[in-house]
């Protein structure tokens, strides 16, 4: 990927969602994608989000010890999850797990002449393999996203009673008060944002892929860098616009 | 009719096809030429699979082509059948049954053994490949087959086998290859040599 790159990469996902094919057929592949991208990264994002609730919450309370009252550990870890890292850490683990894998994928089927294959039986590939997985991956994202931070809570919130003697009630009390609604959709506008990103990333580096298996490979980790970089400038731009 | 009207491709410089033009009607025309000698490419510039750097190809309205790729190209993610079906499945106007019916004759027609169906294309032996893969390219019954070197790497007995498939399915369209003993076999008269980027027709197969 170069700079000649940026142009045909913003369009490339609106291509794809654009792009024709038989609705049923595409719907299917969103359900297949919607399994691997969102089922089947669900035992992953627990485990991500158990060590983040409880790094969080050490981290919180060695910031607040003797001089906030209790509730502010409830406060600043709740906070900290729903807006920044829940979804910057959820979406890092699914470009772990599935943005490099569906670059190799398509990378693979681009050498082996499978794309121009789906071409020569007039198929388009954009909507047969670009589409259902960003669409697959702007609905998994933000669900995963709730997971995580779902998870991150109720293990913090563990941990705080059992360690600090902070009673749960006292956590949640502390989530919940003040609560702004804004938190809680900008959490999920910034997943949907980093679904759609990443998984464009992803697609584009395997469509783009000339060579062998060293440019797939090639492909793989440059999907990884570069929705590694989107994710984190995104999260800037959301920073500077939502707060 | 497919029509190649003054086709040129450059790749890094060097000019691969020299202003070819190229016309097929109701016949079925053979292309040779060595190795690396740019056949692939034409034959994929006419599948519109690449863009020409100079001239154009057109295909009358409503005509079609199908694909025989060299390396076969199979899904490998899916079993023969699916790879079969896929060109109907991915259009609205067939239902399932109607697939299963074509399926069926396309199996029969190119001797593949229902068990085979079942199979992963990733078990299949490059012959086998080969013979889905033409399964795949005529199902949605194209105008025009283009076959892309579809005897490369096999045996003479997978050969002749290949060679007989393509001959009795007895479709107008193009074959290209390095080996003349396949234009021969499958009874190609309208013989092309491709060579240093030029199209000319030869008799002297056939001498």
């Amino acid at each position: 990927m170069g700079i000649r790159d940026v142009i045909p990469f913003l369009k490339f996902p609106f291509q794809s969602l654009f792009s024709p094919g038989k609705g049923a057929k595409t719907f299917r592949r969103f359900i297949d994608h919607i399994y691997d991208f969102g089922v089947e990264s669900i035992l992953l994002v627990v485990i991500v989000g158990f060590f983040v609730g409880l790094v969080t919450t050490v981290q919180s309370a060695y910031q607040i010890s003797n001089m906030l009252p209790k509730y502010f550990l409830g406060l600043t870890v709740g906070r900290m999850l729903m807006i920044e890292l829940g979804p910057v850490l959820t979406a890092m683990a699914l470009i772990g797990r599935c943005v490099s894998a569906m670059a190799a994928e398509i990378g693979t089927m681009k050498v082996t002449e499978q794309i121009d294959a789906l071409k020569s039986i007039k198929i388009d590939p954009k909507n047969y393999l670009a589409k259902p997985r960003i669409l697959a991956m702007l609905v998994s994202l933000p669900l995963l996203n709730a997971l995580m931070i779902a998870v991150s809570l109720c293990i913090g919130a563990l941990y705080a009673q059992i360690f600090y003697g902070t009673n749960t009630q006292v956590f949640f009390y502390g989530l919940t008060h003040p609560f702004y609604p804004r938190d809680f959709w900008v959490s999920f506008v910034k997943s949907g944002f980093f679904a759609f990103w990443i998984t464009t990333a992803g697609v584009y580096c395997g469509f783009n892929v000339s060579g062998g298996a060293r440019d797939v490979g090639k492909a793989a980790t440059d999907a990884v860098v570069i929705s590694t970089v989107l994710v984190l400038v995104l999260d800037f731009v959301a920073a500077t616009l939502f707060f | 009719m497919i029509q190649a009207i003054n086709v040129s491709k450059i790749f890094e410089s060097k000019k691969i096809l020299d202003d070819i033009s190229l016309e097929v009607r109701n016949e079925f025309i053979g292309v040779v030429g060595s190795t690396g000698i740019g056949k692939s490419i034409l034959l994929k510039i006419i599948a519109g699979l690449i863009k020409p750097s100079s001239g154009k190809v057109m295909i009358d309205q409503g005509q079609t082509t199908g694909f025989v790729f060299q390396h076969s190209a199979l899904f490998d993610s899916m079993s023969v059948e699916q790879n079969i079906r896929l060109p109907l499945e991915e259009s609205s106007s067939f239902s399932k049954k109607e697939i299963d019916a074509k399926v069926k004759e396309i199996s029969e027609l190119l001797y593949i053994p229902k068990q085979m169906l079942k199979q992963n294309c990733n078990d299949l032996s490059g012959g086998e490949r080969k013979i889905v893969a033409i399964a795949r390219a005529v199902i949605y019954d194209p105008t025009y087959l283009l076959y892309d070197e579809p005897t490369t790497g096999l045996d003479s007995v997978m050969h002749n086998k290949i060679c007989q498939i393509v001959k009795g399915l007895n479709k107008p369209g193009i074959l290209v290859t390095h080996n003349k003993d396949t234009v021969k076999a499958v009874g190609i008269k309208i013989v092309y040599v491709l060579d240093a980027g030029k199209l000319n027709l030869t008799k002297e197969l056939y001498e």
